[in-house]
């Protein structure tokens, strides 16, 4: 009888009979990491100048995600020396304002505009209207980039709005005007 | 045929009211082109190599497209320094500089990564038999290539990078300080700090900067470490803001700074925070309690006068 209780203890609790621990150390290495994401490689900014001068803007929204503690710069600039928007041998010059000193467009220019900063009014998409108030720069050209946004802790998907503007009247000569701007996002 | 009038008329105001939902619908969504999402993602976002002259290094960089449309991409590395005590990185060559950017080169597996893949980008460092005991500094960039753009506007890329800190071994220089600790004692929110380290030394060192803000009775409200690089030659400005700064309240805020094996503590500083809205309601309340002070003296002293005044033709009688 006390055999068969014994048994019985043994078959029913087998982990208390044989008591044994062993520990798993778990250890994961999550890699420094930054991306750069953009609501599209293109732009469109058509503009219909239909008599008088008119001002389209169009958006692009950047997105920068990184794990590093120190945050990120993201730099906006020119691919290369050339800033103009160019169609064949038509221009449609940068604006003659900057970063730190934007300005109200000027016919015939081009720029690009982000909310705050010296940037006064905040962006919207306009299709062929007349000049408004809102002040933008030119975009530098490659190797004198603007500095965007400058962060100090980590990123999840911070957005920045970039607002594109071309400034055209019936002096412009019809065409489609291009040209390539880079974003650089670095690690601080 | 007046009945089939009607049905006439009910298939044109049907159709009338089904184009302009279909307007409206235009409107609410938009009436710009839909764009393709494009994302290029790289990882590590720094390394640092320590290498003799005349001998080479091997390493891996993976780049990542994280988004659901293809990219082609390039590869190729820039000499990296900064600007301002703000570290603007900076990619372009310094005149008469040594052309690090010249040691390292760059082979990708493929140069098209299709939605939700990753490549390795291999690099190699080769360091001259020439070249001098010192910090070197290169970032190795993936680029996405443009694309043609149908009608006028602005096409554009994206890059990110991965930096080298790369150290020639031997002998240098290795000094730095902490030049400045500030932390005004009285602020409105977000309570904010400024540490400025120097690197007066020849090669790059990273800090870590390490501060807490306790409440008067001790608790730990914020706590940050974080680690910054300070180029040779340069001061690194580090402003530091706690966000969910309480709108009033009395804190202690220290730290340290550890860098180049050593640990600099940060003299422990008091401040007071106060928002707009709070200094308004202390003013306001000072205002009042000043003006009661001055109610109460003047009608102290008018009761004193007309006292006097009810005794004087008492003691005329």
């Amino acid at each position: 009888m006390l055999f068969a209780i014994g048994a019985l203890g043994l078959f029913v609790s087998p982990v208390a009979a044989g008591a044994a621990t062993s520990n798993t150390t778990i250890s994961s290495v999550v890699s420094p990491v930054i991306g750069v994401f953009t609501s599209g490689p293109t732009v469109n900014v058509n503009v219909l100048p239909s008599g008088a001068d008119a001002q389209s803007i169009n958006s692009d929204t950047v997105t920068v995600s990184t794990n590093d503690a120190a945050g990120y710069t993201l730099q906006l600039e020119d691919a290369d020396a050339n800033t103009y928007l160019a169609s064949g041998g038509d221009q449609i010059v940068a604006s003659a304002g900057t970063h730190a000193a934007p300005i109200v467009a000027a016919a015939n220019t081009w720029g690009y505009h982000v909310d705050g900063g010296a940037f006064t009014g905040l962006g919207s998409v306009v299709a062929s209207q007349p000049v408004g108030t809102l002040k933008f720069a030119g975009v530098p050209a490659n190797g004198a980039p603007d500095t965007l946004k400058t962060t100090a802790v980590v990123a999840v998907s911070d957005t920045t709005a970039v607002w594109y503007m071309v400034y055209a009247n019936t002096s412009t000569p019809a065409g489609t005007y291009t040209d390539i701007v880079t974003y650089t996002a670095t690690a601080n | 045929m007046a009945a089939r009038g009607k049905l006439a008329g009910a298939n044109f105001f049907g159709r009338l009211s089904c184009i302009a939902f279909a307007l409206a619908l235009l409107l609410i969504l938009g009436v710009r082109p839909a764009r393709a999402a494009q994302s290029i993602t790289i990882s590590p976002t720094s390394s640092e190599i320590t290498i003799n002259a005349g001998e080479q290094y091997q390493g891996t960089i993976q780049v990542i497209n994280q988004a659901d449309s293809p990219f082609d991409y390039k590869a190729y590395v820039l000499p990296f320094t900064v600007s301002g005590e703000n570290y603007d990185p900076s990619f372009t060559p310094i005149p008469g500089a040594i052309k690090a950017e010249d040691w390292v080169s760059v082979k990708a597996e493929k140069t098209r990564l299709d939605p939700y893949t990753s490549t390795n980008l291999a690099y190699k460092v080769g360091i001259p038999a020439s070249a001098q005991p010192g910090g070197y500094y290169v970032v190795v960039f993936a680029e996405t290539e443009s694309k043609p753009l149908a009608g006028t506007g602005v096409i554009t890329k994206q890059r990110v990078g991965t930096k080298l800190y790369i150290r020639v071994a031997g002998d240098v220089k290795e000094s730095g300080r902490v030049l400045t600790w500030q932390v005004p004692n009285l602020q409105f929110p977000p309570l904010k700090q400024l540490i400025r380290i120097e690197n007066s030394g020849a090669v790059y060192f990273p800090a870590t900067i390490h501060t807490t803000v306790r409440d008067v009775f001790g608790a730990v409200k914020y706590d940050l470490k974080q680690k910054r690089s300070v180029f040779p030659g340069k001061i690194r400005k580090v402003e530091i803001a706690w966000d969910k700064t309480p709108a009033f309240g009395l804190f202690k805020v220290d730290g340290t700074v550890e860098y180049l094996g050593k640990s600099e503590p940060l003299a422990v500083q008091y401040v007071l925070v106060a928002s707009q809205t709070v200094r308004n309601i202390a003013t306001i309340a000072f205002i009042l309690i000043l003006a009661f002070l001055i109610f109460r003296r003047l009608y102290r002293r008018r009761r004193r006068k007309r006292a006097k005044a009810l005794q004087a033709p008492t003691q005329g009688e």
